[in-house]
């Protein structure tokens, strides 16, 4: 059972400044496991009472939901934005089957049966309902969405609808963005968009329970949670499952404020991994601290300070520590400084530099000129790629982090998704098309991670077969029930 | 006919086709010996009597005919096979290419980017072999900054092979880089 962790936080405005520790803070909290027209999910219940339990610990007044049908998906919504409105953070964690169609997330309650390519929409609430419920607040808003993607009835829906006039993620959700109207606002899917999450051996998904290790860590600000639970999904699952994360916080935002370690980020999970376990003695913090960062002052090491601030990230010593990482990084860059800018002939000190680095792996930089080449689709079609080669940049974004799914060759909505994460991510306009120096960047610069996902597979990339196709290719597989269904009703 | 480019330095790069063994061996030579090979100086005797004289028939943006010794240096570059989409191979050795244009003796030169390629299966040599040469020049000028006025590019397609006996040998694709300062 493969199954999709989503997390969406949305932050309003007016943030949750800390100090108040008695203020409003409300959680909705639903688990869907016993689906009637479709296999139960092991996980969902455990996910949803785990997730009440520590919402409950953080001072949330919590109202839960278990195996909801529609009605009961509708009234329990009604009773959550009465009590939102006035409350200074509110939560909704849903665990359960979700869908994508046409891009819309849907979560899905336990008797639908999206058997009717009309009525379905009926059975089912848009994850656009949730976000609208948590804007009654005007304080920070987090909503996680725990759906499983290897969903059934999607394949069901997909059958019913026939030809691609809507497209359906019969294997996930789909990206959500944040709005930028001014409010501050988070999302992160617990892997990337369209990818595949683990349900995990356990009682927990792999990002629930690493949801339960860090949401509680005091006085670690929301994004920094996220960033710990992502690192721990991702070494969790084998490094299989990344998690996504699209940020435009405003201001931080604070679940767990401890009097008396301001101003020192506790212990993370690694240390205590229950999170809350780290609240340590202020004064032990401090001598850590120090202790750390006048280790990292002495060996003039970037992992060492690197290591200080994943420890303390609002230590006493974090700036500091980040400008002694600046020097570093400016003194590394001034000895490889290669890439040239602009095209006067840079001459024999940019000649001795770069052969200082000849012996080196290939590392492009991203360069004015770079930045300056026109990309689009006429340009794209002009590189003339074959679908090896296609199937080569999809397998590219996916090891530099730009999941793009399965590498089937065929460029469609995702890949061009990853092409503009990826281009946006270096600094480029991203207009979802490669041009042939960004197609070199992305080749010379993923050359290593490619090599290590070539020769970690069985097969060779021509070699991988239908099967391996049909397991990772949602278009393939959304045909393919396409196919089915049609042969199921004649 | 062979080429009788006065100093056809062959390397063999090794070609990067799509998914190889990830441990090319590179095996261009170091970053002096290209800039010898390059420098004006490395002209042949004919190329050094008509230098200056300005009433040669072709010019630096034409295939070069055979017999004139300019400073030349060969070597290949690893592209996708049928393609003009380069490999790490090739990128790797372009950056030592690209160290050798950026040394003092060469800074002032201006080279012909010539690519040949073989005539594969269903292959149009001649376009392919034109993309290539650019494709090189506008690596060298967007990521080393190696102005495209220095930077020449020509497609010679398949009509200048090293290996006239066996036209489809892999060796006889290549880049040239030309010195064509003479050409001035």
């Amino acid at each position: 059972m493969t199954k999709l962790v989503v997390f969406l936080a949305t932050m309003a405005a007016a943030l949750w400044a800390g100090g108040e520790a008695l203020a409003k803070r409300v959680a909705l909290v639903i688990g869907n496991s016993a689906y009637q027209n479709a296999p139960a999910l092991r996980n969902p219940a455990n996910d949803a009472a785990a997730m009440s339990a520590k919402f409950e610990s953080l001072g949330f007044e919590t109202i839960e939901g278990v195996d909801l049908d529609y009605d009961a998906t509708r009234a329990i919504m009604r009773d959550f934005a009465r009590a939102a409105r006035d409350a200074e953070i509110v939560t909704i964690f849903y665990a359960g089957h979700g869908i994508a169609v046409d891009g819309v997330n849907y979560i899905v309650p336990v008797d639908a049966s999206l058997g009717d390519p009309v009525d379905w929409e009926f059975q089912v609430f848009s994850v656009d309902e949730f976000m609208r419920l948590v804007r009654y607040s005007s304080g920070a808003s987090l909503i996680f969405l725990d759906a499983c993607r290897d969903n059934p009835l999607a394949t069901v829906l997909a059958a019913q609808m026939g030809n691609g006039t809507r497209s359906i993620g019969t294997r996930g959700l789909a990206r959500v963005d944040v709005d930028s109207d001014g409010v501050g606002m988070a999302i992160a899917f617990a892997t990337s968009p369209g990818e595949v999450a683990q349900d995990g051996e356990g009682r927990n998904s792999p990002f629930t329970a690493a949801l339960l290790n860090h949401i509680g860590t005091p006085n670690a600000d929301i994004t920094e949670i996220m960033s710990r639970v992502t690192g721990e999904v991702y070494e969790a699952t084998g490094r299989s499952q990344r998690p996504w994360v699209n940020a435009s916080l405003t201001g931080p935002v604070v679940l767990n404020r401890v009097e008396g370690l301001t101003g020192a980020g506790a212990a993370d999970g690694v240390a205590a991994p229950s999170g809350d376990a780290a609240a340590a003695d202020p004064d032990a913090s401090i001598d850590l601290q120090k202790f750390m960062f006048e280790a990292a002052t002495a060996s003039n090491d970037p992992a060492d300070f690197g290591a200080y601030l994943d420890m303390f990230p609002n230590g006493v010593f974090a700036q500091l520590a980040r400008n002694a990482l600046k020097r570093i990084e400016a003194g590394e860059a001034q000895v490889a400084g290669l890439a040239p800018d602009g095209g006067a002939a840079p001459g024999a000190a940019a000649r001795s530099d770069l052969t200082r680095t000849l012996t080196q792996p290939l590392s492009l930089a991203v360069t004015p000129a770079l930045r300056a080449v026109a990309s689009g689709e006429a340009i794209e079609t002009g590189l003339a790629l074959d679908r090896d080669q296609r199937r080569a940049v999809q397998i590219r974004l996916n090891v530099s982090g730009h999941d793009v799914g399965g590498a089937d060759g065929a460029f469609g909505p995702r890949t061009r998704a990853g092409i503009s994460a990826w281009q946006a991510a270096n600094g480029l306009i991203a207009t979802g098309y490669l041009n042939a120096v960004q197609l070199q960047l992305l080749t010379a610069n993923t050359e290593a991670a490619y090599r290590g996902y070539i020769a970690s597979r069985p097969k060779p990339a021509s070699g991988g077969g239908t099967s391996r196709r049909n397991q990772t290719d949602p278009i393939g597989a959304f045909i393919g029930g396409v196919a089915a269904g049609l042969l199921l009703g004649k | 006919m062979r080429s009788v480019l006065k100093t056809a330095v062959l390397a063999g790069v090794a070609l990067g086709l799509g998914v190889s063994d990830g441990t090319a061996q590179t095996l261009l030579p170091g970053v002096d010996s290209i800039v010898r090979a390059l420098a004006p100086e490395a002209a042949g005797p004919m190329v050094r009597s008509i230098a200056g004289a300005g009433t040669l028939p072709f010019t630096a943006e034409q295939p070069i005919p055979a017999g004139f010794d300019f400073p030349v240096f060969s070597f290949q570059v690893g592209f996708d096979a049928g393609s003009h989409v380069l490999t790490t191979e090739g990128m790797t050795a372009l950056r030592t290419i690209a160290a050798a244009l950026l040394d003092g003796d060469l800074a002032g030169s201006r080279f012909q980017v010539g690519a040949h390629v073989i005539q594969g299966s269903g292959l149009n040599a001649m376009p392919v072999s034109a993309r290539r040469a650019a494709v090189v020049a506008e690596h060298l000028a967007v990521f080393y900054g190696i102005s495209s006025n220095r930077l020449v590019p020509v497609g010679y397609g398949n009509t200048k092979p090293l290996d006239v006996m066996v036209p489809d040998s892999p060796a006889n694709e290549r880049i040239e880089f030309i010195n064509v300062d003479a050409l001035r």
